[in-house]
């Protein structure tokens, strides 16, 4: 265990390198030239210039990779380029709303997700089942945009159960006021495929002898529901929650601009509008541990949900 | 005991009624407003975007300012006793500052009261000139004060050595000396960006000074509510002076500023009363202002609509360089001509502007100083047919039956328009190529990144692309540099240069505001409309909507932070 541990956190090494190099490529390659826009609307060459020297653009690019590894090793990404804020500070205080509005995202789309896919799974077949289906299926058909647009005006504007937008500096009035509208809405685009999802792989393990024998030996159906089928999908489950852990970070760039909700999502397309490099270097860095780490902790929770699981 | 008990009881009761009771006394003068986009920061000098320019205007104070009313700009002072004394043939001003103005409290002060001096300004004016800062507002001023470059040394500035240009006499009085007479400075000086700072302020915070902004103003600046990107809150400047003709009841104690990005929630939010007035999005212009009114949904709420045409000019540049599209000769401008004929201007204004613009006939828009609204140049109207006959005349001619005219020597005619990738400039695609395709023109688009494209216009790289040019000062000055030759890479991206043109420039850049200057910026529009560096566009509007409860709001094309001089009314 400790050496499998050991191992995969060796592996995360060089495929942040991998991340590094990839984020450093692409920006150099279609980020654009942020002094253009830094210098203003008149600006000679030679201020151009002197800006490209300030931000180190116009370093070797070897150099300049230098530069982002020391960052990356001292966790100092230093200021924005464009506002001049700390980038560290950027994070601190973006990362609370977009959790804020993610993480119970996230557990009511697990929890209501598997309860509707074990009962259609049940139910496989019938009314239920099929109108389930036909509603996931008309749901996954349209844009997260047009879900956002009608239930900001619907449920927001005309029928004032929520408000239009906004945030405050309390978390318990931005859980309880600010944030039901956006979780509902991104739950009625996130939940389709979930249930989807999860339904098949109910339907797969229901179809397997145990279940067949669970059932002969006279168990009730909800116990061989939750007590058999259930932990013997877990790893499915679990896989799928660990890939949707990652983007608790960044969040729904969406939701957050149309419900100004001052989050990660919202600062990192800003980032990506004014070429802010800094900004996108940290959150890319950020993102990647964040994938590898949940995906350690995810093969670690597999041998939870099934001793049968080796670490090789 | 029990009386004490019930003693404290109703203190306690009574004490919770007043406090909710100011409460909502300080809330009914509370403005809310929003801001389309998130601030980029509040140094003056440092930042170029409009909004955070919005609220560094309410904090921060030049010297002098424009009168908040309607009708022309009008320049009155502001911590100056009266407008600048002239002399020298134009090339000295002189300033007094009034006595005793402070600025609000900072623990840069250490406790004690400060008084705005002249010094200030020179410093604030020396900060555009910092290479470290790298203030892309440099241009306005740039080679402008005699002895400036004496302050740089070895790639610093040296805020000590003392500037002949910018004189101190007495603690209240600044003398700038220029190297050339120039009329514009007094409305250069009125800009928010050369809004007095203090040096111990900006020596204080060092690279945090965009979110300190400490200065005279009607309001200061509320750090501990502030959330970058999200929310700005401003307080009432309680020891303001109140500034004659300017206004000054101050009935706001309190602004606060939503940063809304998307159209939709910021609209949505005005109509639910969250905010008390608002830019009205383009977006929503055929929903408020079908027709160009106010919708009566709308008017039945009593919401007052205000619209303002902007100081802007919008335009498509040819690069004159380009050997396709640029030169001097007959035949290169009648390509350009016969392009900007083909274009339908009109469906510009009616489907991407939602009839929020008028046609633009010269490079200065109405309500800066040099627009001649009588001048009305046809050498641009719409008319393909017109267009058609002019590129016959001229040899371009469909020669391999594709469908699509040549060039005249033969060779084919693709020209290429340069848009970013976005949904607006997709529409501006759209209504180029269905405009162009009638005449029988190939277009072809290249897209980029906005970065992309300012770097590749700058460089002379794009043979036509879209532009837009936005007042820094209210004279027609600011929109013709854009034309003079010797701004080749610095702003003149057309890289236009025409002799004709520059001699007019240089000549009226040493007039002050006359007709006799009018009728050369006259005959500048005229050959810029006759040789078609430009296509010109369009002056767009602005529509304000206001609630009924706000009172004192007029659209003014330079003051977007009158919040001082606003009146809340019951909601």
């Amino acid at each position: 265990m400790r050496a499998y541990l050991l191992g995969r956190l060796w592996q995360m090494v060089p495929t942040l390198l991998g991340v590094m190099v990839l984020i450093f490529v692409l920006f150099n390659w279609v980020g654009g030239d942020p002094s253009q826009v830094l210098a203003g609307k008149i600006s000679d060459p030679k201020q151009i210039e002197s800006i490209r020297h300030e931000l180190g653009v116009d370093r070797p690019y070897i150099e300049q990779f230098g530069v982002f590894v020391r960052q990356v090793v001292t966790g100092d990404f230093g200021r924005s380029w464009s506002t001049k804020e700390e980038v560290s500070h950027i994070i601190a205080t973006r990362i609370g709303p977009t959790l804020t509005i993610m993480v119970p995202l996230l557990i009511l789309e697990t929890v209501i997700g598997v309860v509707l896919a074990m009962v259609v799974a049940y139910r496989r077949g019938t009314l239920t089942d099929r109108a389930i289906m036909i509603i996931c299926t008309v749901g996954m058909s349209v844009s997260f945009l047009a879900y956002i647009i009608g239930g900001q005006y619907l449920l927001a504007f005309l029928a004032g159960w929520f408000p239009v937008q906004g945030w405050s500096n309390s978390f318990t009035k931005n859980l309880a006021t600010y944030a039901p509208l956006p979780i509902f809405l991104a739950l009625l685009v996130g939940l389709a495929p979930t249930v989807r999802l999860y339904r098949t792989v109910f339907l797969e393990e229901m179809h397997l002898d145990y279940v067949r024998t669970a059932r002969a030996k006279g168990i009730a159906e909800h116990a061989v529901l939750l007590r058999h089928v259930l932990p013997n999908a877990l790893i499915p489950i679990i896989t799928n929650v660990a890939m949707t852990l990652p983007t608790l970070m960044v969040g729904s760039f969406l939701l957050e601009k149309f419900f100004s909700i001052p989050g990660l999502g919202r600062e990192i397309i800003n980032a990506v509008d004014r070429s802010d490099f800094p900004v996108i270097k940290a959150v890319t860095v950020y993102l990647a541990l964040a994938t590898m780490i949940f995906n350690l902790l995810a093969d670690l929770l597999y041998r939870w949900a099934d001793p049968r699981v080796q670490f090789n | 005991m029990l009386s004490a008990f019930f003693r404290f009881a109703s203190i306690l009761i009574g004490a919770i009624l007043a406090i909710l009771a100011v409460s909502q006394a300080s809330h009914a003068r509370t403005l809310r407003v929003s801001l389309a986009t998130s601030e980029a920061g509040f140094d003056p000098v440092a930042v170029a975007d409009l909004y955070s320019h919005t609220v560094i205007e309410a904090i921060l104070e030049p010297m002098l300012t424009f009168a908040y009313a309607p009708g022309p700009v009008k320049l009155i002072p502001n911590t100056a006793q009266s407008l600048p004394q002239v002399s020298d043939g134009g090339k000295t001003y002189t300033f007094r500052i009034k006595p005793g103005i402070f600025f609000t409290t900072d623990p840069a002060f250490e406790g004690k009261p400060r008084e705005l001096t002249a010094g200030d300004y020179a410093y604030s004016i020396k900060r555009l000139f910092d290479p470290k800062i790298k203030s892309p507002w440099l241009f306005l001023l740039e080679g402008k004060i005699v002895g400036m470059g004496a302050a740089l040394k070895d790639g610093k500035f040296d805020y000590d050595i003392p500037v002949p240009g910018l004189e101190i006499p007495d603690r209240y009085t600044l003398r700038l000396r220029l190297t050339a007479p120039d009329y514009n400075l007094p409305y250069i000086v009125a800009i928010s960006t050369l809004g007095a700072v203090a040096r111990e302020v900006v020596e204080r915070y060092g690279d945090d000074i965009g979110s300190h902004p400490v200065g005279t103003g009607r309001f200061q600046f509320r750090r501990d509510e502030y959330q970058h990107g999200h929310k700005i809150v401003l307080e009432k400047n309680a020891a303001h002076r109140s500034v004659a003709g300017t206004g000054g009841e101050k009935t706001i104690d309190r602004v606060e500023i939503s940063v809304i990005e998307e159209a939709q929630p910021r609209y949505l939010a005005f109509l639910d009363g969250e905010l008390d007035y608002l830019e009205l999005p383009r977006e929503f212009g055929d929903v408020a202002t079908p027709g160009g009114k106010l919708a009566p949904n709308l008017a039945k709420r009593n919401i007052a609509m205000h619209a303002l045409v902007q100081t802007d000019v919008t335009y498509t540049y040819f690069n004159m360089e380009d050997p396709l599209v640029g030169g001097y000769s007959k035949e290169k401008v009648a390509l350009r001509r016969a392009i900007a004929m083909a274009y339908n201007r009109q469906h510009e204004i009616d489907l991407i502007h939602k009839g929020l613009a008028i046609p633009a006939h010269s490079p200065i828009p109405p309500g800066v100083a040099g627009f001649d609204p009588l001048l009305v140049t046809d050498a641009q109207t719409y008319n393909p047919a017109k267009a058609q006959a002019l590129l016959d005349l001229y040899g371009y001619r469909d020669r391999d039956g594709d469908g699509f005219r040549d060039l005249p020597d033969g060779h084919p005619l693709i020209l290429e328009y340069a848009s970013p990738n976005d949904q607006l400039y997709r529409q501006f695609d759209e209504l180029w190529k269905r405009c162009l395709d009638r005449v029988g023109l190939r277009v072809q688009f290249k897209k980029g990144t906005w970065q992309e494209l300012v770097k590749q216009r700058r460089l002379g790289k794009l043979q036509m692309t879209g532009s837009a040019w936005y007042a820094d000062y209210p004279d027609g000055e600011n929109f013709l540099q854009l034309l003079y030759g010797p701004n080749v890479d610095q702003g003149n991206d057309s890289r236009f240069k025409l002799p004709a043109f520059d001699r007019l420039y240089e000549e009226a850049r040493t007039m002050p505001d006359s007709a006799a200057r009018t009728k050369l910026y006259r005959e500048m529009a005229k050959l810029v409309a006759v040789y078609a560096p430009w296509r010109f566009g369009v002056h767009r509007k602005t529509v304000y909507l206001v609630q009924p409860w706000l009172r004192g709001f007029v659209a003014h094309p330079l003051i977007h932070a009158p919040w001082a001089h606003l009146e809340l009314g019951e909601r």
